[in-house]
């Protein structure tokens, strides 16, 4: 975590970076902390090592991934037992069917033959 | 799922890292990829959920979720930066034979001579992060393919760290704890870049 906010955040964002290995010649040791670039494409003049990139997954995975790996289980807002999470970690509320709802729509019919 | 465990799981020659790898025209590629660390969270969550497993089955994916998702902590703790490259590629476990090493062999051999210590070849004891940051693949056992950190998510991380009221997943989610206690540091990380 710490790393991810050591090598990967920039003035306007978090931005992927081009070598894991290798951070020596990297966008926050070439570039002076006061020279704040105005869009993306000024970072990128300057950038050797982080990429004019944010993945989508990034806000709706990384993240939610870390907070949720991080936070006391008793505060977990998405507890397993009540939703679900989809590929990239879309929460859903886990739900049953009321009884009335199944008897509107005929649920089930075809699995049992008598509801 | 045992498909998959049983033909794409190997285990690295020196350091005994667990990792899941593609075959591509009938041969093994070597290529460990930060995507395939999602297949620990697959395994634990069918553990989890899935009331047809055998207890033999569950503990070959338990042993399997845990290994991977070590070795994935790993190439983290592995580089400088402390972010995972995109993906690596791995040396078989005999020199020149990519055929060798499949972590299915371990496990059943350590199945066969009694179930001694934390598990097969690669738990005991569990693979320690590189010391040195030479960057050699002989020590390594893997060179990095693809250097790029993209950002990706650890859902392993959070699903092992989750699930492990039903498994024993408790030393792997202590890593992950640990890593979020630093975190809390008040210490300004995000300044400096030093």
């Amino acid at each position: 975590m710490q790393s991810l906010l050591r090598w990967t955040r920039t003035s306007n964002g978090f931005a992927a970076l081009s070598r894991a290995s290798r951070p020596e010649s990297g966008y926050q040791n070439s570039m002076p902390r006061f020279v704040k670039p105005t869009h993306q494409c000024d970072a990128l003049a300057y950038s050797t090592s982080n990429l004019s990139t944010v993945y989508s997954y990034f806000l709706a995975e990384t993240l939610k991934y870390l907070y949720l790996t991080f936070i006391d289980p008793e505060e977990d807002p998405w507890p397993l037992e009540t939703a679900v999470l989809n590929t990239e970690a879309h929460g859903f509320p886990i739900f049953t069917w009321s009884e009335a709802q199944q008897r509107r729509w005929d649920l089930f019919r075809s699995n049992s033959g008598t509801q | 799922m045992f498909g998959a465990i049983s033909q794409l799981v190997f285990v690295s020659p020196h350091r005994h890292l667990i990792y899941i790898t593609d075959i591509n025209e009938h041969s093994v590629t070597g290529q460990f990829e930060h995507l395939s660390c999602f297949f620990p969270a697959l395994l634990a969550l069918g553990n989890s959920t899935l009331s047809s497993l055998t207890p033999n089955e569950i503990e070959l994916h338990q042993m399997a979720a845990l290994g991977l998702a070590e070795s994935c902590w790993l190439l983290y703790k592995d580089t400088k930066t402390g972010l995972g490259p995109e993906d690596v590629l791995f040396d078989p476990f005999k020199p020149g034979d990519m055929q060798s090493g499949r972590f299915i062999e371990h496990y059943d051999a350590w199945v066969a001579a009694g179930r001694r210590g934390a598990g097969p070849i690669g738990f005991n004891p569990p693979p320690k992060p590189m010391e040195s940051r030479l960057y050699l693949a002989q020590h390594r056992d893997y060179s990095v393919q693809h250097r790029e950190y993209n950002l990706r998510p650890e859902v392993s991380c959070w699903a092992l760290s989750t699930l492990s009221g039903s498994l024993t997943f408790s030393r792997l989610s202590r890593q992950c704890m640990s890593c979020g206690r630093r975190q809390k540091i008040p210490s300004g990380v995000n300044e400096t870049g030093k």
